[in-house]
């Protein structure tokens, strides 16, 4: 029967909430924009638009959410797209149209990993508004932020979910951490030998801006500047683009000017420029004799990595899905909260990024 | 109007223009009834809007202003707001389907949830009343089903598999006759598996795997077939126990897709069991049983002499003669042929001649098609088959063209000099002074004789036994002397049988052919000579392109 019921904005959250299927506990107030709720929004959102710039999915959750909330979402709804990118629900690939190369997000088909703890994590989006699983297993779920666990015995876990046609994703496909390499100059050394080939530049080159390594990692803002005329080396750089967000890019600088440049990724399917560029970046910090540097702390009996430099994202990957993370305190760029002592996440760092652990309170 | 006898509200604006003077008024959004009223009283008229959107979840589409669509496991909830002093909304749904009044809030909009709508096209109304006016604004709502499609290529996935053909079976797959073509970030690596399952496994009986990049095109898909699938003894050994095929496309976090093929065509089918140097040979049987199931075997020396194999026991597996051969089951309308091959064994030729009459030849011919069509597997097999048709086709040759015929071709053949040619080619020439077109073509350089000569050849009758010459009537047409036969039909046919006589076996003129053939031994040669003469060229292909003439 056809009706038209009139609601009050509290009810209209309510309703919003219980539709995208995300669990409110007790007493708790529904809102639009907590990030388990933004997730399944967008998530949603996914299910129809995708492929599609990540503007796309922003405007039309944001279309949504007018008159529900007070605040400007624009910025949590961003944070989120990223949380899901890093999570492995949505991708961002390349995609080839009329010639040229865009990033596209795409969505992941529904899937799972199982972690090293036996944890289930769910990923993907099932396509044109369907639920990933269906209602009888739906209390199995648990939401924290961008991530979905699934809680059951974990004997029959895999067996569930593959019998509802999710594919189950190896840690390492999931993880896509990138080759283990046990020098920073070996590492360094394929990017110059690449930069060697490149062609001369013999134009100027819009918007550039160099990642200084003489400056200190411990601010990684400060860190980027236009080039000066006494500037002679190689830099991680990002150049202007008509449209689209700047291109990462290796240059080569002799006095204060660009002579060689490549483009990152390296590989044409890579999937994040900016993960080579960090890459690199933290690469070239180690081999000079300054490493970048995380600090490990003991907070209300929990372990805090505080990070000054942002991290890739297969390593944010990793620490995202057994941490909290919070805006960075004490200077740090970002601070993950771990229940544990963090030793893989903090393995992760010294192995694949070179980074030196500094202790502090 | 007066405007100096009213008070006007605002503030004065400075305006560059003589004569015109400004007034800044700042009013509430929305605007409050008070400030309406205000606005009207000094003549002026108010412009605003009345907005409808989706509300809380992202709907399946909207365009940002006039249709959106939800899914039946949807309840559509929508945002209503006007700019104007709105006192209150009426919402109807269809004309009066259903309908909603609400008291507009001072500030902020409304929200209504439109629950239990069908599927289909709905139109919502909201009429926004003010106290002097009514404004309306239409929504079309649609209404349709969420489209299942978890297994399938989502648009909104990276990965996208594409079986173009229209039928697909285990059977075609492995005939590459399968075209499978997969869409995703160029260059990607995926995992591409080809499985094989019995009928009731769970654990497949055989399996392959290669690493490809994206895009795999409808070529990469044939390649792998032929390289990893074809070329695979595993596979190869297994192929006809198994009931089923899955291929995969595995791209990790950018999906996998399986596509299942299940037998379909072959009920009956021989496999070849390999165990310790021993071979045997089972009879696979999914037909209902309801025919006798006759089983012979043909030895590669006698290939047109079947000996009939009892098959009362229960699992029909038979020790495969050192020698090889060609076994066949029937069973009602199923057949099955496989070709083993000899192995270590030589064959030795122990078929004779024919004599140059039609139920001979005819017995040759539907021999050699039962060795042509049969199922060769392995280089071995397919070698037996090559060397029996050859025999078989010589054996063809030397009945209608003659003995003589045959020694000359064969002399020419190992020794191609051009007088062996011309020798050979004299034996199509019996009738002094009289053109012959196919030997004017064979003698021109670069020429190759073909179809048109050989119709002209016939149109001049000389070789039959009338010697009485044809007017051209036009090559359709067909001859009372030539037996009721065209003449390009019967140039088409005597080519076929010289060339691949298998290609001709089922044509509805066949007996009719044939007896012109043995009728005629120049008509045989001088297609003999045709068929040579464009093996030896490059226009070979363009004898078996031509369509079958029934």
């Amino acid at each position: 029967m056809t009706s038209i019921t009139t609601i009050d904005r509290r009810e209209a959250q309510q309703a919003a909430v219980q539709a995208l299927e995300v669990p409110i506990d007790a007493g708790e107030r529904a809102s639009m924009t907590v990030p388990e709720v933004l997730a399944a929004s967008i998530r949603r959102a996914a299910g129809f638009l995708c492929p599609c710039p990540p503007r796309t999915l922003r405007e039309e959750v944001q279309g949504v959410l007018e008159g529900m909330v007070d605040d400007d979402a624009a910025e949590k709804i961003e944070d989120t797209i990223q949380q899901l990118i890093l999570v492995g629900d949505l991708l961002d690939l390349p995609v080839e149209e009329n010639g040229r190369s865009n990033r596209m997000l795409h969505a992941t088909p529904p899937s799972f990993v199982v972690r090293r703890d036996d944890r289930h994590v769910l990923l993907g989006i099932p396509s044109d508004g369907q639920s990933i699983l269906s209602e009888s297993y739906r209390d199995r779920i648990e939401q924290r932020g961008a991530v979905r666990f699934f809680h059951e015995d974990p004997e029959y876990a895999r067996q569930i979910l593959a019998s509802r046609g999710l594919t189950e994703v190896t840690r390492e496909e999931w993880l896509r951490s990138p080759n283990f390499e046990p020098s920073p100059s070996d590492y360094i050394a394929d990017f110059n030998e690449e930069l060697d080939q490149a062609d001369e530049v013999n134009t100027e080159v819009a918007g550039i801006k160099i990642l200084d390594a003489s400056k200190s990692p411990r601010f990684y803002k400060g860190r980027w500047r236009k080039p000066k005329m006494h500037d002679d080396g190689r830099y991680v750089a990002r150049r202007a683009r008509r449209f689209g967000a700047d291109f990462w890019c290796y240059v080569q600088i002799r006095e204060g000017a660009v002579r060689r440049l490549m483009d990152f990724p390296r590989l044409p399917h890579s999937e994040t420029p900016r993960d080579e560029a960090w890459r690199l970046q933290s690469a070239i910090d180690a081999h000079q004799g300054a490493p970048q540097v995380y600090r490990v702390r003991s907070e209300d009996e929990r372990t805090v990595i505080d990070v000054f430099s942002p991290l890739p994202s297969w390593a944010e990957r990793q620490f995202l899905v057994v941490s909290e993370p919070k805006p960075g305190e004490k200077g740090a760029l970002c601070s993950y909260w771990f229940e544990g002592k963090a030793s893989s996440e903090r393995d992760l760092l010294e192995r694949y990024l070179w980074m030196e652990a500094q202790s502090g309170r | 109007m007066g405007l100096h006898k009213i008070f006007v509200p605002g503030t004065p604006v400075h305006i560059r223009a003589d004569g015109i003077t400004g007034r800044r008024i700042d009013v509430g959004n929305p605007l409050s009834v008070w400030e309406e009223e205000a606005l009207q009283e000094v003549g002026l008229d108010v412009k605003g809007e009345v907005d409808v959107w989706p509300a809380g979840v992202v709907p399946a589409s909207f365009d940002g202003q006039e249709e959106a669509t939800w899914l039946t496991t949807d309840t559509p909830m929508l945002g209503i707001y006007s700019n104007l002093a709105v006192t209150r909304y009426e919402v109807s749904l269809n004309g009066g389907e259903a309908t909603s009044t609400v008291a507009a809030p001072e500030e902020g909009p409304v929200f209504v949830k439109v629950p239990g709508l069908r599927v289909g096209p709905h139109t919502l109304t909201i009429s926004a009343e003010t106290s002097s006016d009514q404004r309306e604004e239409q929504l079309r709502i649609k209404v349709r089903r969420p489209e299942r499609n978890r297994g399938e290529n989502a648009k909104i996935w990276p990965l996208h598999v594409v079986v173009a053909s229209p039928s697909t079976s285990m059977e075609e797959l492995w005939e590459t006759e399968v075209e499978l073509s997969a869409q995703g970030p160029r260059g990607r690596e995926v995992e591409v598996s080809l499985e094989l399952y019995a009928q009731d496994g769970t654990k497949p009986l055989a399996t392959t795997t290669a690493v490809m990049r994206l895009p795999i095109t409808k070529d990469d898909w044939e390649d792998f077939v032929q390289e990893h699938c074809l070329r695979n003894a595993d596979l190869v050994e297994h192929f006809e126990e198994a009931y089923e095929a899955d291929v995969t496309i595995d791209g990790g976090i950018i999906g996998s897709k399986t596509i299942p093929f299940e037998r379909r065509h072959t009920l009956l089918r021989w496999k070849l069991i390999e165990q310790e140097g021993a071979r045997r040979i089972q009879l696979l049987d999914d037909t209902d049983g309801g025919p006798q199931t006759q089983i012979c075997r043909y030895a590669p020396e006698q290939p047109l002499t079947s000996t009939r194999l009892d098959v009362s026991g229960p699992e029909q597996i038979f020790e495969t003669d050192p020698s090889g051969g060609l076994w066949r089951a029937e069973a009602g309308e199923y057949t099955a042929t496989r070709i083993v091959s000899p192995g270590e064994a030589e064959v030795q030729w122990g078929c004779e001649g024919i004599d140059s009459i039609p139920e001979e030849i005819k017995q040759v011919i539907h021999g050699l098609c039962l060795w042509k069509n049969a199922d060769s597997r392995d280089n071995d097999s397919i070698e037996l088959q090559k060397i029996v048709l050859d025999r078989l086709q010589e054996m063809i040759v030397r009945a209608l063209c003659g003995a003589e015929w045959m020694e000359k071709e064969k002399r020419w053949l190992a020794d191609p000099t051009e007088g062996n040619r011309k020798d050979l080619e004299a034996m199509i020439d019996k009738v002094p002074g009289r053109a012959n077109p196919v030997k004017e073509a064979l003698d021109e350089s670069g020429a190759t004789p073909g179809m048109e000569e050989m119709k002209d050849w016939i149109r001049d009758n000389r070789w039959l036994p009338q010697r009485r010459r044809i007017k051209n009537i036009g090559a359709g047409a067909r001859v009372q002397d030539l037996g009721g036969l065209s003449r390009s039909g019967l140039a088409r046919f005597s080519i076929r049988v010289m060339g691949d006589p298998s290609a001709a076996a089922g044509w509805e003129t066949f007996d009719e052919s044939i007896k012109q053939l043995v009728d005629n031994p120049d008509l045989a040669r001088t297609a003999r000579a045709v068929v040579l003469a464009r093996r030896v060229s490059t226009a070979d292909t363009d004898l078996t392109a031509e369509p079958v003439e029934a």
